[in-house]
């Protein structure tokens, strides 16, 4: 009976720490979001320095990732489309699922490995240096100093390499259809044009392109909240920070599934 | 808590029971500790002993599982966040890994909180940062990051930061350890010249005996969870307590020579 109770015990502790972890990081996202209009002004340097240090680090490996997704796409998908004498067909399915899917997948993916482990990693070595308790002591607001400037720009940032990859998937699966599926440039570029003109949103913007975009400002605000939740937690000396690491990187993998999946519902239905 | 209501005007920092135990390890117990203006208590004692945690309890980084902090006559314990700010520009705190940040050079490191406090113009600033680089022999150094000076440079500019808020009460935890002599002794003197000069409130938390005897109005040893003996630096020298005398074992009785400033 004691063990049950015990190992009940453990479940619950470890559930109250999830939850409270949890808490942390969505209170963390909405004052990061309250500061942005009023501390603009003050932070702007920190903003544009991270959305230098978000957008073009991973730059040239949202590039090759964005040509090869794009190929591989073209590849597989021309040869089944071949078969049946489809291989045309091609363009109108790789715009789709290049802008509505994979370009905010893989790019959400990329910076969660690149950017947002990093700034795991920078946030939770100021954490076990003692940095934080610093900032804090000379009445340093750590969320408008730190957090709100990494928030605002990956979520600025992460659409715009997200439509960056996109554009270089088409020209990947452009390639590979002309060389491969002898379809030519000219109509592989005019049937993806038609194929995202044929699904107007609002304001008739096509609906692949801003719903993917827009999967991409989520992904880039969760990335980055996650991650610094996860740095100014990390305690523990460098195995700490290593943790902090570790855990910030898969909840956000896990985020972007989940969330991507919720969008991708939501817009749907709408 | 009348009474100490009453008696916290007359301290600039106070500690009254404070109890604090991470897991079963009971670090401070019923730990008592005052500080008035222009006073320097120097807590020495053994490594992990709780001084540092001691320190952290003041600024509010810590929070006691029983008793009362109280600085310049406010408490600590239960502050908002908007008093702890208010409460933590008066005190200072410098850190014992120095805690600059990482990515700033050293001349911002020591402007930011000046600059985040938005009170004084860039001029103002930048001649009060020019200041106070100069007073530790720092000024060659201001435009490097801290990754690329030296340990003792890095102390010595954790303690420029901490100087140049002219604060009301300082913290120094181990301000000379890694160190050499004659940094130590400069250090030293700034600290006594800053007690001097501003009439603050100083705690100093090291395991440098020199040090301890050059600042010091009062000593105390951190033993067993609380101050065993707070005495004036001669007395300490010559206390009967064998916890002290045990700690002093290399330390002469006398004091003319460390109680004086041989550096100055």
């Amino acid at each position: 009976m004691d063990s049950l109770i015990a190992l009940i015990a453990a479940r619950g502790r470890v559930l109250r720490l999830a939850l409270e972890d949890a808490g942390f990081t969505v209170r963390l996202l909405f004052e990061s979001l309250a500061r942005v209009v009023p501390h603009m002004r003050r932070r702007w340097r920190f903003i544009l320095d991270q959305m230098i240090v978000c957008g073009l680090s991973p730059l040239p490996v949202v590039s090759i990732v964005g040509v090869f997704t794009g190929m591989i796409l073209a590849l597989q998908l021309g040869i089944e489309l071949a078969d049946i004498g489809q291989a045309e067909r091609v363009s109108n399915i790789v715009g789709i699922v290049l802008f509505r899917e994979m370009g905010p997948f893989m790019t959400g993916m990329i910076l969660t490995a690149s950017v947002g482990s990093a700034m795991t990693a920078e946030l939770g070595t100021m954490a076990v240096s003692e940095e934080l308790d610093a900032l804090e002591c000379m009445s340093i607001d750590t969320t408008s100093f730190l957090v709100m400037p990494r928030v605002l720009a990956l979520t600025i940032m992460a659409p715009i390499l997200t439509f960056i990859g996109n554009i270089l998937g088409v020209v990947g699966a452009a390639l590979v259809s002309k060389t491969q599926l002898a379809v030519s440039l000219d109509l592989f570029f005019r049937q993806v044009l038609e194929s995202l003109e044929a699904d107007p949103g609002f304001g008739g913007f096509p609906e692949e392109i801003y719903t993917g975009l827009i999967k991409a400002t989520v992904f880039g605000m969760l990335i980055a909240t996650i991650s610094c939740s996860k740095g100014l937690r990390a305690s523990g000396g460098a195995l700490g920070v290593g943790r902090a690491v570790r855990l910030a990187v898969v909840r956000s993998f896990l985020m972007i599934i989940v969330v991507g999946y919720m969008l991708s519902w939501m817009f749907l239905l709408i | 808590m009348s009474e100490l209501a009453s008696n916290a005007p007359m301290s600039m920092i106070q500690l009254r029971d404070v109890c604090k135990s991470f897991g079963a390890n009971d670090v401070l117990r019923n730990l008592d500790l005052d500080v008035a203006e222009g006073e320097t208590l120097v807590i020495v004692g053994r490594s992990g002993t709780g001084k540092s945690v001691t320190l952290k309890h003041i600024v509010g980084l810590l929070n006691p599982d029983s008793g009362d902090v109280h600085v310049n006559g406010r408490p600590v314990v239960g502050a908002s966040i908007d008093e702890l700010r208010e409460i933590r520009r008066d005190v200072a705190y410098m850190f014992q890994t120095g805690a600059l940040v990482n990515w700033m050079t050293v001349r911002t490191n020591i402007a930011l909180p000046l600059v985040e406090a938005r009170q004084l113009s860039a001029k103002e600033i930048d001649e009060r940062v020019e200041e106070v680089l100069a007073s530790v022999g720092l000024s060659e150094a201001a435009d490097l990051l801290p990754a690329e000076i030296s340990g003792g440079m890095r102390k010595r500019a954790a303690l420029c930061r901490v100087l140049v808020l002219e604060p009301r009460a300082i913290l120094y935890d181990e301000p000379t350890s890694g160190l050499d002599p004659i940094m130590s002794r400069t250090v030293g003197r700034l600290i006594r010249d800053v007690q001097t000069t501003h009439r603050c409130a100083a705690i100093v938390v090291t395991h440098d005996l020199p040090l301890a005897f050059r600042v010091a109005t009062k000593i105390g040893l951190h033993d067993d969870g609380k101050l065993a003996e707070i005495l004036p630096p001669d007395e300490f020298r010559r206390s009967d307590n064998p916890t002290i005398r045990e700690f002093l074992a290399d330390a002469p009785r006398r004091s003319e020579p460390l109680t004086q400033d041989s550096e100055s």
